[in-house]
């Protein structure tokens, strides 16, 4: 890992900290309870070579808004950078500190008190050398009744590593919506910790695909920080092969009248496993909390395996807390139906799958967000 | 007159929300105690003391040396402060079993009569086990379920009568190495209860056992064998109580069940340990075809329990249960649950469990559904309902499922609420006091667990979850 030499001082020692926490750490196994069901097994991230980061940036950023690359920013808002940055996601596990210590560059999006941005803001990030890692790390901060809508695509087109570390600073009031998806190869890994601190009557539309990609672990975090904010988290996954997704979801609630959904969908063909971990947790003073989570699985396979371990921590009594998981099979009525209305069995499963998504679709606000997300999915039903 | 005051006492306990089985025997001298703390002479000199054949004073060794290798879990309860070096690890109160509850010293009878067991006994059950400290001091089965062919025997006499059934079965289920603390049960076990019961054999009437430990720092192992062939029925009930000390207590149990084809066993505790024993418990059966295994499991006492029993369906078409309610109050934390395996087509089961926090106690539901390749067409159906009454309190749910199959049906959900206040309302527009609407709630939500137990437990339960209830409400 090699860092630009004119970084200012403040940055130079939270790399140099985290660079430490980072050597002290093992790489996890599976004795770890958060990596009982992914294997990390013959994988060592410091093997990899690390290249610089290719990432493209789109989109229109109105006054009131900054969007450019997170290295440029170290100059050019280095205020703004020292105030948030490390603020959201602790470095206190392996890959986050190896994030903290290496990222080369990323995304920088702010956007002023008040300012709306109507056009989507968007990053892509493409790995396409073989067997090398890319370290990504991105900082949204929306002040105090801001609006703004970001989405970030990982694409690994060959075996590599991907190691993503994104902060979300949704202000008092403000209203963020994000989309993070992943199109990998089925031999490439992201390792990456997403968290969001959202403030007084915020609000946080989260989005997530994941497709394709092998043994890693996502975690997707929200931390609803001022009372009356609210969070709804949107998962969709479509594996096939022998890929292997790994979520770990977090929502907690640290203030009153806070509410959080989180539903995440899957389909599973061939041998493909995912795993999710959900936990929502309510701190002491969180009254009248109300929490959902969901996970439901679609398995098309005998060989196909879901591990669903949703989880609920809970220290305040008035509160409204329910979680669902569900594992099936392709309904065999539903297809002999189809089937009998002359589709071919592959098209009756094409069907049942896209039926299958429809309400993680719906659950989407965003028009463009929710096509771009349909034809991802539908390219992958083939 | 005596039964008069014993009734007053009762009142006395109940009036001030008072834990009822706190009082100890200190009257009944022990006939031999081993000194505190554990090491392979204390493990032989509990075996030399039994008797025992070769292989199971070889099989408490290999235990003891796991035991000593393996580290204390780090997820669940906090174990570390368990005081291991303090603790009798056996305690023999009385030189013989006796046949007849006047047999007993006197201490100890009236220990018997305050818990109700002997009426107990005359009233509704088809046999009693009653265990002290580490050994069973009474024992008794019908005559005609003895005809029968049914045996119920405290786990040492069956080592020493049915040697050959013991040893067929005996670890099996739950070997020496399962955890850290199914093998210290299997260093030092004694007592318990052994079942046998035949072919076709329905056992009408249930068959307890009480555990009771009276002794400070006590460590009381008892283990467990049942055995149901094949379309017989046998529903077991387990009670358990300590005093009150300042110092800590532990209970560790294995319980290993077997039913075969066609066979049912239901299984029930009633937990009510004082809240300075710790209660770490391992209980595992094995479901053949068409058979089916029921726990119902009710954790009111301790100080920390970590219990998740568990069925695997072995068989086709067989089925398990598990009901789970528990009630964590003032300085206790029960994390209690159920594992249920699907190893064969067709199976299937349902994991219910109900809990209530209260005090600043933790209750947390740890569950674990497992559903292995080739197990088609299984279906199972898991569901947590948690209920805390103050905000001082926590409730925790964490269900495991794990799915290599996919032609299955698995539905898990959980809900956390608390006391509706228009429920509330309602019951106290009808006169009722607050405290009382309260009890009366809660008996409500626990109730698809009461119903299944006897009647003589509902009303126990009840009576215990209005004893808790009592000044709640503030």
């Amino acid at each position: 890992m090699t860092v630009a030499v004119s970084e200012p001082a403040w940055l130079a020692g939270k790399r140099a900290a985290a660079r430490e926490v980072y050597e002290s750490l093992p790489v996890p196994t599976n004795r770890e309870e958060a990596w009982r069901y992914t294997n990390l097994r013959g994988y060592d991230p410091d093997l990899l070579p690390v290249e610089p980061l290719a990432l493209t940036l789109s989109g229109e950023a109105p006054d009131g808004v900054r969007f450019q690359s997170l290295a440029s920013a170290v100059a050019e808002s280095p205020d703004l950078l020292e105030r948030h940055l490390g603020s959201v996601v602790a470095d206190s596990e392996k890959f986050a500190a190896a994030n903290q210590a290496g990222w080369q560059d990323g995304v920088f999006l702010h956007v002023a008190p008040g300012v709306h941005v109507d056009e989507p803001l968007r990053a892509m990030v493409e790995l396409a050398h073989e067997d090398t890692a890319q370290l990504y790390r991105a900082l949204i901060v929306l002040e105090p009744g801001a609006r703004a809508t970001f989405t970030e695509e990982f694409v690994a087109t060959v075996r590599g590593s991907l190691n993503v570390v994104v902060e979300l600073v949704v202000g008092d009031g403000a209203t963020l919506e994000y989309v993070t998806t992943q199109r990998h190869h089925p031999e490439a890994r992201q390792f990456g910790t997403h968290r969001a601190t959202v403030g007084r009557d915020a609000e946080l539309d989260w989005v997530v695909l994941g497709l394709g990609g092998t043994r890693a672990k996502s975690r997707m975090e929200s931390y609803l920080a001022g009372r009356g904010a609210n969070v709804k988290v949107t998962g969709a996954y479509f594996l096939t092969g022998s890929e292997h997704a790994d979520y770990d979801t977090t929502q907690e609630h640290a203030s009153p009248d806070t509410t959080s959904d989180l539903f995440f969908k899957g389909v599973l063909a061939d041998s493909a496993r995912a795993v999710w971990r959900g936990v929502i947790q309510v701190d002491k003073g969180a009254q009248r909390t109300d929490a959902y989570q969901e996970n439901r699985n679609l398995l098309l396979s005998h060989d196909a395996h879901a591990d669903s371990i949703p989880g609920l921590e809970i220290e305040a009594n008035d509160v409204r807390c329910t979680h669902g998981a569900t594992i099936g099979q392709l309904d065999k009525l539903q297809v002999f139906y189809l089937m009998s209305r002359g589709l071919s069995h592959t098209e009756a499963q094409r069907l049942i799958v896209r039926g299958f998504f429809e309400p993680v679709l719906e659950r989407i606000a965003s028009a463009e967000v929710r096509e771009t997300l349909a034809s991802a999915l539908e390219a992958r039903i083939g | 007159m005596a039964d008069t005051e014993l009734t007053q006492k009762e009142r006395d306990a109940v009036a001030i929300g008072e834990y009822k089985y706190g009082f100890h025997d200190d009257v009944t001298q022990p006939f031999f105690k081993s000194r505190r703390g554990l090491d392979e002479q204390i493990v032989r000199e509990i075996s030399a003391h039994k008797s025992e054949p070769e292989w199971m004073t070889d099989f408490r060794v290999k235990s003891l040396k796991h035991y000593d290798a393996r580290p204390l879990p780090t997820w669940g309860g906090d174990v570390g402060r368990i005081p291991f070096d303090d603790i009798y690890y056996y305690l023999k109160p009385v030189e013989e079993q006796a046949k007849s509850w006047d047999d007993l010293p006197p201490g100890m009878r009236e220990t018997w009569d305050k818990l109700g067991i002997p009426e107990a006994e005359k009233k509704y059950l088809a046999g009693v086990g009653a265990q002290y400290e580490s050994e069973v001091v009474y024992h008794n089965l019908q005559e005609e379920l003895q005809k029968q062919g049914v045996i119920f025997l405290d786990m040492d006499s069956a080592l020493r009568e049915q040697e050959e059934l013991v040893r067929r079965y005996f670890g099996t289920i739950i070997p020496y190495n399962d955890n850290k603390f199914a093998a210290l049960n299997s260093a030092v076990w004694s007592g318990g209860s052994f079942i046998y019961v035949p072919k076709g054999v329905k056992v009408e009437l249930p068959l307890q056992a009480y555990f009771r430990i009276n002794a400070e720092n006590m460590g009381q192992f008892e283990r467990t064998l049942i055995i149901v062939d094949e379309d017989a029925y046998v529903h077991y009930v387990e009670g358990c109580t300590a005093p009150i000390y300042s110092t800590d207590s532990l209970h560790s149990a294995v319980v290993e069940i077997h039913v075969a084809r066609g066979g049912r066993c239901r299984y029930t505790t009633i937990q009510n340990w004082s809240t300075n024993v710790y209660n770490l418990v391992t209980k595992r059966a094995v479901a053949e075809a068409d058979a089916t295994m029921e726990w119902v499991d009710g954790n009111l006492g301790s100080q920390l329990t970590m219990k998740y029993p568990a069925v695997i369906l072995n068989g086709e078409r067989a089925h398990g249960e598990v009901l789970s309610i528990a009630f964590a109050g003032k300085n206790q934390h029960q994390d209690a649950g159920g594992k249920i395996t699907h190893a064969a087509p067709h199976t299937t089961s349902v994991i219910t469990s109900k809990s209530i926090s209260k005090d600043g106690g933790r209750s947390s539901y740890r569950g674990l559904l497992q559903v292995n390749k080739g197990a088609v067409g299984s279906r199972s159906k898991v569901v947590c309902d948690a209920l805390i009454i103050d905000d001082e309190s926590r409730t925790d749910t964490y269900p495991y499922i794990n799915i290599d199959e996919n032609d299955v049906e698995i539905g898990h959900e959980a809900t956390v609420s608390k006391i509706g206040e228009e429920q509330l309302f309602y019951l106290m527009s009808r006169g009722l006091s607050e405290e009382e609407a309260s009890a009366m709630i809660v008996s409500g939500f626990v109730e698809p667990i009461t119903k299944e137990l006897p009647l003589e437990y509902a009303v126990e339960l009840n009576r215990l979850i209005q004893l808790q209830m009592e000044g709640s409400v503030g």
